[in-house]
């Protein structure tokens, strides 16, 4: 059984696949060989398949704790900066203060487009 | 070679039943897109909203609700009123935020989703988290407010619109998203305009709350609160789907990359359904992608709003 070329110095997964389906056939013909060639190739391909899913949700759930850890952060920055700004609105109309004017008759409100 | 060729071709067949979302390169909380549906005194929000409410109210009279998808977890947090809150949930769940005590200054909430598909229909591609913001104003008795918020992109031109009534020029005063706002604005027929860009950083990313004062000749101080978010311009939005009414009800089918959309509280996971409707009454459409670009269409006496 060729496992490795010689002149070449690479592996042949040809002769390797079929020496590995030859054993595990017990010897048997070609077309079971066959057969056991491509269980075995579903067989890893399964295995890697299910893997690969894995891997993506584990790789979801850590992504959903990166995203409420960041949101935490922002949150922190935005809550902080609103209150500065609050801050010098409130300086602003410490200035201009508006006693004596009267509310308004028609409560203001945003125009949607 | 063969081999490899072989399972190449039985990988490429297996990927192929996998629903990506391949219209947006981002997902949306990357681009910090909020799109989390907020329900907050029976009004809709998709991702954003900015209230007022009086100071020395409660908060538990404030019914701030979360629409969960399928099953997974929120978080909401707020530092200025400490709150930092997280729960699982199940089935589809509207999850009510847990917010008491008095109304004493005001709070800025950050909500983050996690959300899983079921599991036969979930076929191992990543589902991205989503995001969304609150904000509420406290507004002491007597004080007069307006507000709006928006999602913005790029070099972005967006024009607040108030009608506030004042005919004379007022003076209007803002800060918070990195620039010292001041000008003189002439109002027209009683409709003072804002060019928001004007007032902050361009190309950010991220939610800025813009504070400020609205000072007139003829009426009281009228304080105003913007809640801009900057998102990533190459995020894409959802769009609306493509919807009709029938005999056998409303039927809705989504663009491709959809992977949930519900009418009510009835969800499937896939582009298109058909779903029960009686159009003398209010409902909520709902379509979503696993990079969590979602679009809500509000249904009410006839007519249809949708929120991105």
């Amino acid at each position: 059984m060729a496992t490795v070329d010689a002149a070449y110095g690479k592996l042949d997964f040809v002769a390797i696949a079929k020496g590995i389906a030859t054993f595990l056939s017990g010897g048997m013909p070609g077309y079971i060989s066959v057969g056991v060639i491509i269980i075995m190739l579903m067989g890893v391909f399964w295995y890697f398949k299910a893997q690969i899913k894995k891997w993506i949700y584990q790789s979801s759930l850590a992504e959903i704790g990166r995203n409420a850890a960041k949101q935490k952060e922002d949150e922190q920055k935005a809550s902080n900066d609103l209150e500065k700004a609050a801050d010098q609105t409130n300086q602003i109309i410490g200035q201009n203060p508006d006693a004596g004017k009267p509310h308004r008759p028609t409560p203001a409100e945003t125009i949607e487009d | 070679m063969r081999i490899l060729f072989l399972f190449i071709i039985l990988l490429a067949t297996a990927c192929a039943h996998i629903k990506s979302d391949d219209m947006s390169p981002l997902a949306a909380s990357q681009a910090q897109y909020p799109t989390i549906e907020l329900n907050i005194n029976k009004q809709l929000y998709n991702g954003l909203a900015l209230i007022s409410l009086p100071v020395g109210s409660r908060w538990e009279d404030l019914n701030f609700s979360i629409q969960g998808y399928n099953e997974g977890q929120v978080r909401v947090t707020s530092n200025s009123c400490n709150l930092d809150y997280s729960t699982v949930y199940v089935k589809n769940a509207l999850i009510r935020v847990p917010i008491q005590g008095e109304v004493t200054k005001d709070c800025v909430f950050g909500v983050s989703m996690g959300f899983k598909l079921p599991r036969e229909k979930w076929s191992g591609i990543k589902v991205w988290p989503i995001i969304g913001w609150v904000v509420v104003k406290a507004v002491a008795k007597d004080e007069e407010w307006v507000g709006t918020y928006r999602k913005v992109t790029g070099q972005f031109l967006s024009t607040w619109k108030i009608k506030s009534g004042d005919t004379n020029p007022v003076q209007v005063f803002l800060n918070g998203c990195g620039v010292a706002y001041q000008k003189m604005i002439t109002p027209k027929d009683g409709i003072v305009e804002i060019e928001l860009s004007e007032a902050m950083t361009m190309n950010t990313k991220g939610i800025c709350i813009l504070d400020g004062v609205l000072i007139s000749k003829d009426f009281a101080n009228l304080r105003l609160n913007s809640a801009v978010v900057q998102y990533d311009p190459n995020f894409v939005p959802l769009s609306i789907p493509v919807y009709s009414l029938d005999a056998k009800g409303l039927y809705i089918k989504a663009e491709e990359s959809v992977t949930i959309i519900g009418v009510d509280q009835y969800f499937v996971f896939q582009q298109e359904g058909t779903f029960t409707f009686d159009e003398g009454k209010e409902h909520v459409v709902r379509a979503l992608t696993v990079k969590g670009r979602t679009i809500l269409g509000l249904y009410k006496e006839g007519k249809w709003k949708w929120l991105q």
